[in-house]
């Protein structure tokens, strides 16, 4: 059966093999043969994929934040679509997101009763 | 005994959707102003918010997925992000005026004006959000604000004119004194507090931290079938109290204390103990909903991971998001805008950003891919576009009637 | 290395420059899949049809999806990729020449 990029693959949830939300497919990279390579996720994908002003501040807060290029996940890391894409792999695996980390580290960390 | 703390769910939603402190004054307001005439809009709106939240409840219920996580997908990523940001702001600006509720609470019981008590509610409302379970905030907020019954037992001391009562029941419109266009200022209003958006969303990312399997659509159903019309009835319940108390002699409700005295001329100390400690649970209770909601509908536009149910380490950003709004609530706060007026104007403002709400709601609920043969069926496709029009027309009214009557004059 | 982003919503003309209308979405077959076919509208906004685009999953209520046929999509056609040309961008760059004939 046919798939729709836009309607199949973006914008939908992915999840890891446990269920786990990964983040939205923000768009979706394309070979020279136009086959689908990968997913990309994550602000800066975001950020280009909205366009316009808005976008591209989207897309130059990420990069301060050392995100020096938007998160890639293979496609033959993806097991089934369905109502989200479901992958086969778990998220420790793939890499992380830098927002995430950041305030991870920053933040959330230092105040107690943050993780058991 | 399982199965009755399975809707206290249900009930919290409908508390902390109900009877915020906009509905407690706009309820009283309307009572005052026009007896109980508009005592069809918040049976209009109950039944509103049932035909929505029974569509929502279902998404999460069979497919484990909350419904605000979909509505990027149907409206794509610009729309989706207009529509994130219209109700981001009015979440987090609702959610000031709540802590601003909680803190008129504590004033009536202590004196000490409610600005002193602010920061002391954030912190408290940000621990509960850090640390406490979800199904623990539930069944505590939920089963106290049920202490607001005593408004709808008490009612009957106060020795109402049944006869009035039930004429202005069955007479909607503007009594002497008051024109169409405040009547239908207060209607939109009283509309738009039974609606509020982010009642959905919480509703339903609170099924999915429940972990709602398709065999809890029972429980998904029993609360919204049973919770939210309780929420009706205390709503309906500062309404009647003020028609009985206020609107005979002819006053105005403007504040909080206004607003219970009624329980406490009706029983005595008692009475009032009771409705404090319900208005406190329920503008608390509104306030976690409300500090929920703005993280969750951020996390699940982005489509970070989020939710109680996951150590504060795995959802880093959910938690931030939730701290950020806090803040803006309070700095909000601290500008020291009287918090009733601060609901006032955003229950005018929910209202027009209500369609781009409900109409991703009703299109999910017909997509087979996340319901398979649950769609919609006929009948709450009937309702759900019916309401759709009404909702469209109170979005489309609101703002000319807000600026018209100068805010209900 | 292309985006779907950079394709979906450009303007694409045939193979003689005759104007078509704009991208709305990529077709793609087989696994890995690759794009095969453009969905291309002719006139009218371009937006998310809410779902509309594939009968028989989203269904209804008919009010909702007889307004979203309407307003959103007046003229929707498949071209296969082979016969479009994608137009030049707004800034001026030259036009992209189609993908390779397969």
């Amino acid at each position: 059966m046919a798939l729709l990029i836009g309607f199949d693959l973006l914008d939908r949830q992915i999840l890891d093999r446990d269920g786990f939300p990964v983040g939205k497919v923000d768009d979706v990279e394309l070979d020279d043969e136009l086959r689908v390579v990968a997913l990309l996720t994550g602000q800066r994908a975001f950020g280009r994929r909205i366009g316009g002003v808005l976008g591209r501040w989207i897309g130059a807060a990420a990069a301060r934040l050392a995100e020096k290029e938007p998160r890639r996940i293979p496609y033959d890391a993806v097991d089934h679509v369905d109502a989200a894409v479901h992958l086969s792999v778990r998220a420790e695996l793939l890499p992380p997101p830098a927002l995430e980390a950041w305030l991870d580290q920053h933040l959330i960390r230092r105040i107690p009763g943050a993780g058991e | 005994m399982k199965k009755f703390l399975g809707i206290t769910l249900g009930i919290l939603t409908a508390v902390g959707g109900f009877v915020d402190i906009g509905d407690i004054v706009s309820g009283s307001q309307s009572g005052a102003r026009f007896g109980i005439a508009h005592v069809w809009v918040i049976v209009v709106g109950v039944v509103g918010i049932c035909v929505y939240a029974e569509m929502a409840g279902r998404v999460t219920a069979i497919s484990g997925r909350p419904v605000f996580d979909l509505v990027r997908e149907r409206l794509g990523p610009r729309v989706a992000l207009v529509n994130l940001l219209g109700s981001y702001a009015i979440t987090v600006f609702t959610l000031g005026a709540e802590l601003g509720g909680v803190a008129l609470a504590l004033q009536l019981l202590s004196s000490a004006p409610y600005l002193t008590w602010v920061p002391l509610v954030a912190l408290l409302l940000w621990l509960a959000l850090w640390r406490v379970r979800f199904e623990t905030l539930e069944r505590i907020f939920g089963l106290a604000g049920l202490a607001l019954v005593v408004l709808v037992v008490g009612v009957f001391w106060l020795g109402p004119d049944v006869g009035a009562l039930r004429h202005q029941a069955l007479h909607p419109g503007p009594v002497p004194g008051e024109t169409w266009a405040t009547y239908w200022f207060f209607a939109i209003a009283l509309f738009a507090s039974a609606m509020t958006p982010y009642e959905v969303f919480f509703f339903s990312s609170g099924g999915v931290e429940e972990k709602w399997t398709p065999r809890d659509l029972v429980v998904a159903r029993a609360n919204v079938f049973l919770g939210f019309p309780l929420g009706g009835l205390l709503a309906f319940g500062f309404m009647v109290n003020a028609a009985v108390v206020y609107h005979p002699i002819g006053m105005r409700v403007d504040t909080l204390g206004q607003a219970v005295l009624p329980a406490g001329m009706a029983l005595g100390e008692l009475g009032i103990a009771l409705i404090i400690l319900g208005v406190f649970a329920a503008t608390f209770g509104a306030a976690m909903e409300t500090g929920l909601s703005a993280g969750y509908t951020v996390a699940q536009f982005f489509g970070w991971s989020w939710g109680k149910l996951r150590r504060p380490r795995s959802a880093a950003r959910f938690h931030t998001t939730v701290l950020v709004s806090l803040l803006i609530g309070v700095a909000a706060l601290l500008t020291t805008i009287d918090p009733i007026q601060l609901t006032e104007y955003m229950l005018i403002f929910s209202a027009v950003a209500l369609p781009l709400t409900y109409i991703p709601i009703l299109v999910v609920a017909n997509d087979r891919h996340y319901l398979g043969d649950r769609v919609n069926g006929r009948l709450a496709n009937l309702m759900g576009v019916i309401y759709l029009v009404i909702v469209v027309a109170a979005a489309v009214a609101a703002i000319p009637l807000m600026v018209f009557t100068r805010v209900g004059g | 290395m292309t985006r779907a982003s950079d394709l979906i919503g450009r303007a694409v003309t045939d193979g003689a420059g005759h104007p078509l209308g704009r991208v709305v979405d990529l077709v793609c077959e087989g696994t890995p899949p690759r794009v095969t076919a453009a969905l291309v509208v002719r006139r009218g906004p371009w937006g998310r049809l809410l779902g509309y685009e594939r009968p028989g999953e989203v269904r209804g209520p008919w009010p909702i999806e007889r307004a979203a046929r309407v307003l959103l999509r007046r003229d929707l056609i498949t071209v296969p990729w082979s016969a479009l040309r994608l137009a030049p961008l707004p800034d001026g760059e030259p036009p992209v020449a189609g993908p390779s004939p397969r």
